[in-house]
């Protein structure tokens, strides 16, 4: 199990139930993992689950909307492994609600978590996956709800939509750079993303959107190794066809 | 050899040259049990395949088809489930690009690309949904001349888009009849390989390549194993969950 050996891994959201499994699977393939999150113990666990597996892993608590944080963030993934591969941003909130219970502070907290914090992820960890010179793989995991509209997760949704095209742009410029650094998308349903710890509780979805934790972290994997090498700019939707009817 | 999609039984059409064969290499080097088809199935191109997977270990047949048809569709499957006992996934791969301005095609062109690409693909998927066991995986080539036009494409690419259109269907039938079967897509960008110039010719297949490469972020285009690394997952049981989807891998050169 070496599809990614070698590699050094950041994956934020790890402590959530989606990020676990995408740090996980990565390290069981042989990545070094830096697993963060905004609850510093559910990232700890995380990294405390690979070394019990024997794999490497290191944790760190992160706000991913903050500019500071990530740069201290990839400080300490240098100084663990000295270098950087991989970007997993499983860190993303959900919310259900209709647009005119949506406050703007709603708002704000989906844009924060679910794109402001993968703009700074690319700002700030791009440049350094350069430095390693390896072949670079940024994954997002966000949602096919950015691609089809649902009543009650507008804003959710929208951003959903708006990383879509992101993740186009950063495949753009990296290729201006020719850095060989790949961008793409997990896009999964809501239920596999937040489960039954979403604050909103459990959501009225077809059984079509459930899908699962390993099926993203199996998708993230193909992603991050060099078997997709000729993959960028890309979505790899896990729906069970929600989207496709 | 590692075993991602160990013991399972696959048929791939079109799989004795290119994009096909790749998938069957791939396949069996994973563990699967590999059923090679085309019209050169028996001649040097099928032979040549089935002694790759047999010299590195894996276990596959080679069977003369053509997709278009019915009755050989009934003998591959029937052969098949004599050599493994069983069907788990079917991979329509055979097609044939056939790119000439539109002054230049006849209707014959456009039927032979909608008979071999798009009927071929509906006739192993129905027999793939009827025939394939629970948890099976039907997998159709379509290509990224699906989503953008170019210069000699009024017929293959209709075709291809056609083919996703059908995807997102079967995948919804496949979902109705509740036995765990997915339908899933790939549309490979420019895939090179020495079948790619001895199809096209040297000067429009040279062409083709310079317009990909300068259209991709990653400034390259594909080989074979970068479509059967995507086809591997997509028939392992770590892709459940993955259904009526359409997958890129053309080095973002579509965007």
């Amino acid at each position: 199990m070496n599809r990614v050996r070698d590699k050094v891994a950041l994956v934020t959201g790890a402590g959530s139930a989606v990020g676990r499994a995408c740090a996980l699977r990565l390290a069981a393939e042989g990545a070094a993992v830096f697993a963060t999150d905004s609850a510093e113990a559910a990232a700890r666990a995380t990294a405390e689950q690979i070394g019990k597996s024997n794999g490497r892993a290191q944790h760190a608590a992160q706000q991913v909307a903050d500019a500071t944080g990530w740069t201290a963030t990839l400080d300490a993934v240098k100084r663990a492994y000295g270098r950087l591969d991989i970007v997993v941003n499983a860190a993303q909130v959900y919310l259900k609600k209709s647009i005119r219970d949506t406050t703007l502070a709603d708002v704000r907290a989906i844009e924060d978590t679910n794109f402001v914090g993968c703009w700074l992820a690319a700002k700030h960890a791009l440049p350094m996956m350069r430095e390693g010179g390896a072949r670079g793989s940024f994954v997002v995991v966000s949602s096919v709800l950015g691609q089809v509209g649902l009543a009650d997760a507008a804003a959710y949704g929208a951003i959903a939509g708006a990383i879509r095209i992101f993740i186009q742009s950063v495949a753009l410029e990296c290729g201006a750079k020719n850095d060989g650094i790949r961008a793409n998308a997990v896009l999964a349903g809501p239920e596999p993303l937040h489960g039954l710890s979403s604050p909103a509780g459990p959501l009225a979805l077809p059984q079509a959107l459930q899908g699962s934790a390993e099926t993203i972290a199996e998708t993230v994997v193909y992603l991050a190794s060099d078997e997709s090498r000729f993959v960028t700019a890309s979505a790899i939707v896990i729906d069970d066809g929600y989207s496709a009817a | 050899m590692t075993s991602r999609v160990a013991g399972k039984s696959i048929i791939v059409t079109g799989s004795t040259w290119g994009i096909g064969r790749g998938c069957a290499l791939a396949l069996a080097g994973e563990g699967a049990r590999v059923v090679i088809t085309g019209p050169d199935a028996e001649d040097e191109p099928g032979r040549s395949a089935l002694a790759e997977i047999r010299s590195a270990g894996g276990e596959a047949i080679a069977l003369i088809q053509d997709v278009r048809e019915e009755a050989s569709w009934r003998h591959v499957l029937e052969r098949t489930q004599e050599a493994f006992g069983r069907i788990d996934a079917v991979i329509n791969n055979a097609g044939r690009a056939i790119l000439k301005p539109i002054e230049e095609m006849t209707l014959d062109d456009v039927r032979f690309e909608l008979t071999l690409n798009l009927e071929g693909c509906f006739l192993g998927t129905r027999f793939a949904l009827e025939r394939l066991n629970a948890g099976g995986v039907v997998l159709n080539m379509s290509s990224v001349a699906a989503l953008r036009g170019s210069v000699g494409s009024t017929a293959y690419g209709p075709s291809k888009a056609a083919i996703l259109a059908f995807t997102r269907a079967a995948a919804q039938e496949a979902i109705r009849d509740a036995r765990g079967i997915r339908v899933n897509a790939i549309l490979p960008g420019l895939i090179w390989g020495p079948t790619v110039v001895m199809k096209l010719g040297a000067e429009k297949a040279n062409a083709m390549r310079e317009q990909a490469i300068a259209r991709s972020p990653l400034k390259c285009v594909g080989d074979p194993a970068d479509i059967a690394h995507l086809a591997v997952f997509l028939c392992s049981d770590a892709a459940r969950g993955i259904n009526g989807a359409t997958l890129v891998v053309d080095g973002g050169a579509t965007i």
